[in-house]
């Protein structure tokens, strides 16, 4: 095979698609996504939550079949002997690197479109049918007027919505009807902060690929993004607000508001984690024995 | 091989499992230094006039669920590192024929393996909550409560994080049991101890979530815990190790089924 650059990047796309672990981890994230996202609409107990807070509290949960993902499309060449063997194929490294970021975009943000997709239809669902109407929303005393949902810490859709308005988009606040605006079932600011959910969803694999390029073992390196992303942003949040600046708590100001980083600051401070991460990963990469 | 070679086989494993030392020290660290940096805080607010709320007495507590990660590692690698392939350099073998040529009992081999995993997590744990109270007396100094007062007040609190976690590294290691690969144990367990643990998600929808093993274990040592209507912390205690039982009963069946 010649190393054409687009070459290795259908090499490495042919071994996602053929690893089982990875169709199962795409598989499995999605469908939970989906029984995630309705079970924080139907959640009664809790604040009610529109379908797009809803689908969007589901990326929180949802983000670990990505973080599985990232570290497989790395880390499976380290089961065996496989890496020795692509890079007998491809032994430029850098390229390789290139091609299995590449590979792990395209997959990745496959998977993240499909994630966030299924995780407002399963929240669409709970909120009756797929078309969401007034009355179920009064019902339940939702978001409509600022009500049980408003919260100050709540996932609030778009950036300048972030002084309380809760999941109401611009279309839907003079009439109190969030995503009844205009009759559409979704406003044009959802599509922007679920665009950047699944966006988050991306980079936050990469980092868990960049992490697995470095520690080379897939249980090994899932551990290390979990605790990373997962673990310790709440619990650091406690002492220091520098836990705010974390990748996986800044990243998630892309698609919820909260005290601190904005959005497009909460993705540029990811963006500094992912670019430091992939340096180091592809350095020692290209300087470490196979 | 008896029943104590076999436990002590299982421990000499275990403390040299590189992936069990590091969690284990990372997890016993990290919780001691965030629980220090805790009380640093409550102190400085103690010592500015803050009205003195009683929060303080469990604050040595509120690590003990994120803490647990580390002895759900113990509870995984303890058994997935039977079946992690070596490189092809080492021969790309695997350790578990050779463990079932040592001990061929299978069932015994099991109990081995969870007998060694009680003490070693239960030493992590009064390790870790003990040391983590200790030092918070000790941080808080004649500004707290005294010492006979908290450890009436947190009465058998401290036992039941400790038991928490116990059950908690023995049902990581009965489901790791059954999947042989650590990964799916681990993402799941370790996800489920944070924010976004689905097992708290669920009773927000279903008040039937109560009984699910880490929900109704937390209640052994949870002050204000954020759910309603939670079992009483006895029931919660039978309840987690009737879920530990049951998990480990199909863990042997499969083991004693299947081959290795």
């Amino acid at each position: 095979m010649s190393n054409h650059p687009w070459n290795t990047v259908a090499a490495e796309l042919a071994k996602l698609r053929t690893l089982p672990a990875v169709l199962v981890t795409i598989a499995v994230t999605v469908v939970v996504a989906a029984g995630l996202g309705a079970a924080l609409a139907a959640a009664p107990s809790d604040r009610p939550l529109g379908a797009v807070d809803a689908a969007l509290h589901a990326v929180d949960y949802a983000q670990t079949g990505l973080l599985v993902l990232g570290v497989l499309a790395v880390a499976s060449e380290y089961a065996g002997s496989q890496a020795r063997t692509t890079l007998t194929a491809v032994p430029g490294r850098l390229l390789l690197m290139a091609g299995k970021v590449t590979a792990y975009l395209i997959t990745g943000g496959m998977t993240a479109l499909l994630t966030v997709a299924a995780a407002l239809t399963g929240a669409m669902i709970v909120h009756g049918g797929g078309l969401v109407r007034d009355d179920g929303r009064l019902d339940s005393g939702g978001p409509v007027g600022g009500g049980g949902s408003v919260g100050d810490d709540g996932p609030v859709g778009g950036g300048g919505l972030a002084d309380g308005a809760g999941l109401v988009n611009g279309g839907g606040l003079a009439d109190g009807g969030g995503l009844v605006s205009g009759g559409g079932l979704v406003g044009g600011e959802d599509v922007a902060v679920l665009l950047r959910a699944a966006a988050y969803l991306v980079l936050i694999g990469l980092l868990a690929l960049a992490v697995a390029a470095l520690v080379r073992d897939a249980v090994a390196a899932s551990a290390v993004v979990l605790a990373l992303v997962l673990v310790l942003p709440p619990v650091l949040a406690g002492v220091t607000s520098l836990a705010g600046y974390l990748p996986g708590a800044a990243g998630a100001r892309l698609y919820q508001a909260g005290a601190g980083l904005s959005p497009f600051e909460g993705g540029l401070v990811l963006g500094c984690w992912l670019a430091a991460a992939l340096a180091v990963a592809a350095i020692s990469f290209i300087r470490r024995d196979a | 091989m008896s029943g104590y070679g076999a436990v002590g086989a299982e421990l000499r494993k275990l403390v040299t499992l590189p992936s069990a030392l590091v969690a284990t020290a990372l997890g016993t660290v990290f919780t001691l230094g965030v629980t220090a940096m805790s009380v640093g805080r409550l102190r400085d607010r103690l010592d500015a006039g803050a009205p003195d709320d009683g929060s303080r007495l469990d604050l040595a507590l509120n690590m003990s669920a994120p803490g647990v990660i580390s002895v759900i590692v113990l509870g995984i690698v303890i058994i997935s590192s039977e079946y992690a392939v070596n490189g092809k350099d080492a021969g790309g073998g695997r350790q578990i024929p050779v463990t079932l040529t040592a001990v061929p009992r299978r069932g015994r081999l099991l109990a081995a393996k969870a007998v060694a995993l009680v003490l070693a997590s239960g030493a992590v744990a009064a390790v870790t909550i003990g040391g983590a109270i200790l030092m918070s007396r000790v941080m808080l100094g004649d500004r707290g409560t005294p010492m006979g007062e908290v450890v009436a007040a947190l009465g058998w609190r401290p036992a039941g994080a400790v038991a928490y976690w116990v059950l908690t590294a023995l049902i990581a290691f009965a489901v790791t049991v059954m999947t042989r690969s650590g990964i799916v144990p681990m993402v799941a367990f370790i996800a489920n101890t944070t924010l976004v643990s689905v097992t708290f998600l669920l009773t927000k929808v279903t008040p039937l979530a109560r009984y699910l093993p880490d929900v109704a274990g937390a209640q052994m040592f949870a002050t204000g815990y954020p759910a309603e209507s939670m079992v009483e912390p006895l029931t919660g205690a039978f309840v987690m190790a009737g879920w530990a039982v049951a998990l480990l009963a199909v863990a042997v069946t499969v083991f004693l089924r299947r081959d290795a």
